[in-house]
């Protein structure tokens, strides 16, 4: 095999193995209908394949440098490109990790997931790890509207009244917001002239085409209402609350988050610097209204699943902050930021979920006002809340200290007001929930949960907390790694040549 | 011709409007297959007409129908399955 046709197998691995998994998952489910043994065996299965998934992610590390893949042997800018820089491999890595992580966790449980459920997750994870390594705009939507179907069907796997309220909100806003970004797509290949993200990075290096602004703002729109930023937030709540909380774990760790990296992807070549200043500083007030808005959200809610959906929607606000700042002088910081709040957001989120469904084993309730006296029932999973809720405010040593920590030395004074501000904010929320989980007597005596059930609740958790500890340890690498990323993203001209002219 | 196919891209967008809005399941769903058709004319007025003989807009018309006619299909069934649970006519 030569080294081209390596390389191409390597990058289209991940993407590949997730749809082949998807359907070895379906047709398992199928036999299991008529075979009890298969059906019993059906969460192991799951989790051999999700390694597999996971283990194809991880091969994308032998690559070096950019490593670029033209679907059908098209050469750019025809065709479907994937592109598999620090950005994409890192991000295809945490996917495939959760992905395993939630399998494992279904495993461990014993819980199984409506005959099409595993498929579904693992057409999920393949719309998303395709998103992550996409290199033109086509392609992402294609990836968009995958995500959208599996997403919509995890939502209403429950199968009751809800549940299915909330998959179709999903859905509604989200095929509005694909409207959105398809009509960004064409007005951008009319304008430009194409829909490879290189090759419009080099029509727009040399110069303003018209409606670039109303391309941006389309394609902005169209990204907003999958990230659930402010004002399009209003699926997130149900889709995050309804489904089970393996599901909605994932979902808050991974769909967001993928959502604000094909943002990156997509805005850094839209906006060199001096094309869309206004629109720049739009999105930064949309990131902090979203910022603020999910803050208080989490700040008054009495239901923890609600609270974890309004905390998961301010990171994404932080994040796209931060994000908006790429082309300002403390741009490399920002995005280097940004990248690291991601990977954080992604372990804090899944962590908050399955804390939450411990204690809602323990409580068979999510109220604030019925739950409570965690520390006597369970001290390793009151210590993990701990360690989730402090470093959701960013309180060293945790990792959500360093991200904040590092651009707000180079944030204006008011930027660093705001993010001090967040930051009491969130830390008056995580008190409240501490207050109420762990300190309060809780109203009835918690139920008792077998003690490998336990284990099996906290087995993911651990892992997650486990590699967190280890990103502070070697918290020198992940800083070399996420300003090295960053610095690649925005050598715009570096990607242009590996991407074009090969 | 260009200000004809603006004319029913923002008649069928008003029209979609008024049936999402309406808040009857089909007229939502009939609604946002028309929001569906005024996006793809809206990519054939962009793209230079429909004789222009640009393969690109073509290929993203054809891509957004056939997910478009999808993404119908499970929104009709997720509003079947509600409506049985419900116990209300479909």
């Amino acid at each position: 095999m030569t080294v081209a046709a390596t390389v191409s197998m390597t990058v289209l691995a991940p993407v590949l193995a997730s749809f082949a998994v998807g359907v070895i998952a379906w047709a398992v489910d199928l036999v299991g209908l008529r075979i009890p043994a298969v059906r019993k065996h059906r969460n192991a299965v799951g989790c051999i394949l999700s390694g597999g998934v996971f283990a194809s992610c991880c091969g994308l590390l032998k690559l070096s440098g950019v490593s670029v893949v033209q679907l059908g042997g098209w050469v750019a800018p025809f065709g479907i490109t994937y592109v598999a820089d620090h950005l994409g491999v890192a991000a295809a890595i945490v996917i495939g990790a959760v992905s395993l992580l939630f399998h494992v966790r279904q495993w461990l449980l014993g819980e199984s997931l409506p005959p099409g459920g595993a498929s579904l997750i693992h057409f999920f994870t393949a719309g998303t790890l395709a998103a992550c390594l996409a290199g033109d705009v086509f392609h992402l939507y294609v990836c968009f509207e995958i995500v959208i179907l599996a997403g919509a069907g995890c939502i209403a796997l429950r199968g009751d009244a809800s549940s299915l309220d909330a998959a179709i909100q999903f859905i509604l806003v989200s095929m509005v917001g694909s409207m959105f970004f398809l009509m960004g797509a064409g007005l951008l290949y009319h304008s430009t002239g194409t829909l490879n993200l290189a090759d419009v990075s080099e029509v727009l290096a040399h110069g303003t085409p018209p409606l670039l602004t109303l391309v941006s703002l389309f394609l902005f729109l169209g990204i907003a209402m999958k990230v659930a930023l402010f004002p399009m937030h209003g699926w997130l709540f149900p889709a995050y609350t309804q489904p089970s909380i393996g599901t909605a774990a994932w979902m808050a760790a991974v769909s967001t988050k993928m959502g604000v990296v094909v943002f990156l992807r997509v805005w850094i070549h839209l906006d060199q610097g001096t094309t869309l200043p206004f629109l720049s500083e739009g999105i930064r007030a949309v990131g902090a209204c979203t910022w603020l808005v999910g803050l208080a959200g989490s700040l008054v809610q009495v239901h923890l699943r609600r609270w974890a959906a309004c905390t998961v929607m301010s990171h994404s606000g932080f994040a796209l902050v931060l994000l908006s700042f790429m082309n300002a002088d403390n741009g490399t910081v920002s995005v280097a930021s940004a990248l690291v709040f991601l990977g954080q957001g992604v372990l804090v989120s899944s962590c908050m979920f399955w804390v939450v469904g411990l204690i809602e084993r323990y409580f068979d309730t999510d109220h604030l006002h019925r739950v409570g006296s965690l520390w006597d029932r369970d001290p390793w999973a009151t210590a993990i809340l701990g360690g989730v809720l402090l470093s959701g405010i960013g309180v060293p040593p945790f990792l959500g200290f360093w991200p904040k920590w590092t651009w707000m030395q180079s944030a204006s004074m008011g930027w660093v007001a705001w993010t001090l501000l967040m930051t009491l904010g969130a830390a008056l929320a995580s008190l409240r929930i501490w207050n109420a989980v762990v300190w309060k007597p809780a109203v009835r005596v918690p139920l008792k949960v077998p003690r490998s059930e336990r284990w099996a609740h906290r087995a993911p958790m651990t892992v997650v907390v486990l590699a967190s500890v280890l990103f502070v340890i070697k918290i020198e690498w992940l800083e070399k790694w996420s300003l090295g990323t960053a610095k690649q993203l925005l050598n715009r001209t570096a990607y242009r040549e590996r991407v074009l002219r090969p | 011709m260009n200000f004809a196919l603006a004319l029913v891209v923002g008649l069928l967008f008003g029209l979609g409007c008024y049936g999402v809005l309406s808040g009857y399941r089909v007229r939502v769903v009939l609604g946002l297959t028309l929001w569906g058709h005024a996006v793809n004319l809206f990519l054939i007025a962009v793209s230079g007409g429909p004789i222009s003989g640009d393969p690109v807009p073509q290929a993203l018309i054809l891509t957004a129908i056939v997910i478009g006619l999808g993404m119908q299909a499970v929104l009709m069934a997720l509003f079947r399955a509600r409506a049985r649970i419900k116990g209300e006519s479909s």
